[in-house]
């Protein structure tokens, strides 16, 4: 209780930090009326919503070199649509930023696909061709000379915005927004993938989150506040050409976001407000500003590599006192856990008779090598098989294939009497299929919390502008009690706060578990559950997922532990290099010799 | 267009290629055993055709001495940048990208700081046309492509047939069994720096003469290293000898048919294609 009080007060001094820091923000034109000064800071806060559009996208772990090129599009656009076509300023600039998208729409469609390094080199590979476009392009861009005497930007009401005061008003006013909107979508849903699909893609697929889509919103949503700013800037500097929009304008981007810290809001504002006026400060070197400019870059970087905020932050935490948490390392699976386990499925579970899945002569190879070849195989409603084999024996290939992280080279897969083959693992997981990976695949940097509410996210239904307009709380609160409800159940309460890679093998695992769990599936495979646990682990496992059966849902379950199968699964496959080469009761394998030559002989 | 035209334009291609090659190599070698995007690569490549221009130029001395003097000071140079700057950030790989933009601050202001802004030119010692059937051949250009060569065989010799070029690749294809081997890998990582980024400065002391020099023009040439490296593969050293005689002679070939900037946007092009296509470059091995 008294936590959440600090925690709370915490919250309101914060809010009234940023109010205060608001406000001061307002006067500004009061103080300094010097038109540099307030030139500046225009400058300043047009920085802020760069380098904010770009940490939108960055945010899925994608990093663009292309935002320039979105800036040149949306300028170029306004400018050509309000001089040549006599279009008022309010049309332009809406034009800007729906042009900026339409680039962006096609262009992620094509290159999100890409992963890391190669998506950077394609985004600037994008860049650099708009950039020479807007050279050749005389008609629309004046090339090379430009475009002079561009009007001041006229609003509808308010009249033309012309003196640097008035520009004050606006691009405050612009920044505020983009920064409220940033802030809101980081906390949405919306923004709960986006930052699943940064920390570890393949896992935030594999719990039903539509990676795709996501990253093309991302894409879309950064890429139109960009033309935003392409139109607003052209409009105020009055003069435009291809060199505006040169490399270093998306560079610039990186450059504050890196110097101020990197996944925040804060971090890209301080840098904004530290990099844009240091050249002018550096004025005064005459020769030197270049090479002083990239020094003081280089010492930024070099002194505090995560950034003035990210540097700023560690500091606060090294002087407030750290509640104690938990004694993770004494921390063990109990038996209660077990014995407290009791879960219904019994509503969600919408296929209650006859065969759930359906495995039809399933191959699949790397190269030469067969992984797996013509496995079939179909498992009951209700039911629980245990698939044993040596190690290579194609079992964890079979759960990828299952999962659909990549097709079968031939056969088909029925779940539920539809065909799956191929369908995306985001489709499969919402389907119905949920999967307990057998390393430590999980969202690292987030906490134990936020691991499993993610699951749920994308089974919210949200609606995104609704979202974002913050009308689906009842939506938040569903996510917040499910996983509540299921960290309870997984006896993960003590540790929700914590760091996935602070817990103890079992509870790592059980955090596995619980995220699986979460997607509501009706068919859950299990890879290697108690591979690395004591005995009394391997017994508290096993009465759960006995418990976890009785309740109606259907499990498969892999392991190398044939003991532990065979308490559990009336009914075993057994793979070897890929192949079937036994399916029965637990006696029927024992004495099977096939079997016994495999596990022993060979 | 007559043979002749299309001879001359392709002698004019291979040159550049060759260039292409000293500094597409190093640019391979720095970002595929090191891991480091060196957006400061061509800007090495600038800072060489720089100092050749004072040594030839500024204080009149033969182009061999020149090519030694310039060669060791990119050398120290690069040892420099290295150890203070980018090998401490080597651990994230994106701050290192950025710190290498602020290497190119830092080198284009040091350079246009004491050379001044204005384009520069070199002369040659070497001068005069030879004719080979309709072919005109400048003797400063057949120079460039001589000692790119020389320079490409010295280094294809390093790699491929020293014991320090048998460590490097060890590196270069898993740096912890190397490690385990008993290969000093922060030496390599040292050395194949030094080199790569020298090669890029030996790459604009030999083609110092082709073009006006501009303290600006270093980013082009990073450009310019990453399209052949792409092209090629990252960390094939034949990939990027192929990729070079691609993208010099598209150049030659579209630069003088319609005009450099068309060129540049058909390399670019062709490169996005090559990473939506096979993102391991043309010559590339997979999973890398």
């Amino acid at each position: 209780m008294f936590r959440l009080r600090s925690l709370n007060a915490s919250r309101i001094w914060k809010g009234i930090i940023i109010t205060a820091l608001w406000l001061l923000g307002v006067f500004v034109p009061l103080f300094f009326q010097d038109p540099f000064v307030l030139h500046l800071f225009n400058l300043v806060f047009l920085g802020c919503v760069w380098a904010l559009s770009w940490t939108i996208l960055a945010r899925t772990g994608y990093i663009s070199f292309a935002h320039n090129a979105f800036l040149g599009i949306g300028a170029y656009t306004s400018v050509y649509l309000v001089m040549q076509l006599n279009v008022p300023f309010w049309g332009g600039f809406l034009a800007a930023g729906a042009m900026a998208g339409i680039f962006a729409l096609i262009l992620g469609v094509i290159i999100l696909r890409l992963k890391g390094i190669f998506f950077v080199l394609s985004t600037f590979c994008f860049a650099q061709i708009m950039l020479r476009v807007f050279r050749l392009a005389v008609p629309i861009t004046g090339g090379a000379n430009g475009i002079r005497g561009i009007p001041p930007p006229i609003f509808p009401l308010i009249g033309s915005i012309e003196s640097h005061g008035q520009f004050y008003v606006l691009f405050y006013i612009y920044a505020t927004l983009v920064v409220i909107f940033t802030a809101r979508l980081f906390t949405s849903n919306i923004g709960r993938e986006f930052k699943a699909i940064g920390e570890d893609m393949f896992v935030a697929e594999s719990m039903g989150i539509d990676t795709t889509r996501q990253k093309v919103i991302a894409f879309l949503i950064s890429s139109v506040i960009a033309g935003f700013s392409g139109s607003f800037h052209a409009h105020y500097v009055s003069f435009i050409s291809d060199t505006t929009f040169e490399m270093i304008k998306a560079i610039e981007t990186v450059i504050y976001c890196v110097v101020g810290g990197i996944g925040s809001i804060v971090g890209p504002i301080i840098g904004a407000f530290v990099m844009v006026p240091l050249p002018e400060f550096l004025r005064g070197f005459v020769a030197y500003q270049i090479a002083l400019y990239g020094l003081i870059l280089i010492l930024i970087l070099r002194f505090f590599p995560e950034g003035i905020w990210g540097t700023v932050k560690r500091g606060i935490h090294a002087f407030t006192p750290t509640t104690p948490t938990t004694k993770l390392k004494s921390l063990s699976l109990s038996s209660e856990l077990a014995d407290g386990f009791s879960i219904d499925f019994g509503d969600t579970l919408d296929f209650k008779k006859g065969t759930i899945l359906e495995c039809q002569a399933i191959s699949r190879h790397f190269g030469g090598l067969a992984a797996l070849s013509k496995v079939s195989f179909s498992i009951n409603s209700g039911e629980i098989l245990g698939i044993v084999g040596p190690n290579g024996a194609g079992k964890t290939t079979l759960y990828n294939v299952i999962t659909g992280v990549f097709p079968p080279n031939q056969g088909t897969i029925i779940f539920k009497g539809r065909n799956i083959t191929g369908l995306r693992p985001s489709k499969i997981s919402h389907l119905g299929v949920g999967r307990v990976f057998q390393t430590r695949i999980l969202y690292t940097e987030s906490s134990v919390k936020e691991n499993v509410a993610r699951s749920f996210v994308p089974r919210s239904g949200f609606n995104g502008i609704k979202d974002l307009l913050s009308l689906e709380k009842k939506k938040h609160q569903w996510v917040n009690d499910e996983t509540q409800q299921i960290l309870t159940l997984c006896g993960l309460d003590p540790v929700a706060e914590e760091l996935p890679k602070n817990l103890p093998h079992g509870f790592q695992r059980l955090l596995g578990f619980a995220m699986a769990l979460a997607t509501k599936p009706e068919l859950i495979l299990l890879d290697e559950p108690v591979t690395g646990m004591s005995i009394e682990e391997m017994n508290i496992i096993g009465d759960m997922l006995e418990k976890i059966h009785k309740s109606g849902l259907t499990i498969i379950i892999v392991e190398h532990n044939v003991n532990f199968v065979m308490r559990l699964c009336p009914r075993i496959l057994v793979l070897n290099y890929g192949e079937k080469i036994a399916e029965g009761t637990p006696e029927e394998i024992r004495n099977n010799p096939n079997v016994i030559e495999a596990f022993l002989g060979g | 267009m007559s043979l002749t035209l299309l001879g001359q334009i392709f002698f004019n291609g291979i040159v550049i290629s060759s260039v292409y090659v000293l500094l597409a190599v190093g640019f391979n070698l720095v970002w595929g055993i090191l891991g480091i995007f060196n957006f400061a690569h061509g800007h090495f490549y600038m800072l060489g055709a720089f100092m050749a221009w004072y040594f030839i130029s500024g204080l009149n001395l033969g182009f061999f001495a020149a090519f030694i003097f310039s060669g060791i000071c990119i050398f120290i140079g690069a040892a420099i940048a290295l150890k203070g700057l980018l090998d401490p950030l080597k651990e994230n790989e994106f701050v290192c990208v950025i710190a290498s933009l602020g290497l190119v601050s830092l080198i284009e202001g040091l350079v246009s700081a004491i050379f001044g802004g204005e384009a520069r030119i070199v002369n040659l010692p070497v001068t005069g046309v030879m004719k080979l059937g309709g072919l005109y051949l400048s003797y400063p250009r057949l120079a460039t492509l001589g000692i790119s060569l020389a320079v490409f065989g010295v280094f294809l010799y390093l790699v491929y047939f020293t014991n320090f070029g048998r460590a490097l690749r060890a590196t270069g294809s898993d740096p912890e069994m190397a490690q385990v081997q008993g290969i000093n890998i922060s030496r390599i990582y040292f050395i194949t720096f030094c080199m790569g980024t020298t090669l890029a400065g030996m790459g604009g002391i030999v083609a110092c003469h082709m073009t006006p020099l501009m303290p600006h023009m270093g980013i082009d040439f990073s450009l310019k290293a990453f399209i052949v490296v792409v092209l090629g593969g990252l960390g094939s050293i034949p990939g990027a000898v192929v990729g070079a005689l691609i993208i010099g002679l598209l150049e030659s070939f579209i630069g003088s048919i319609f005009n450099p900037t068309i060129a540049m946007i058909v390399s670019f092009i062709v490169v996005l294609i090559i990473l939506l296509v096979k993102p391991s470059g043309l010559l590339g091995v997979e999973g890398r």
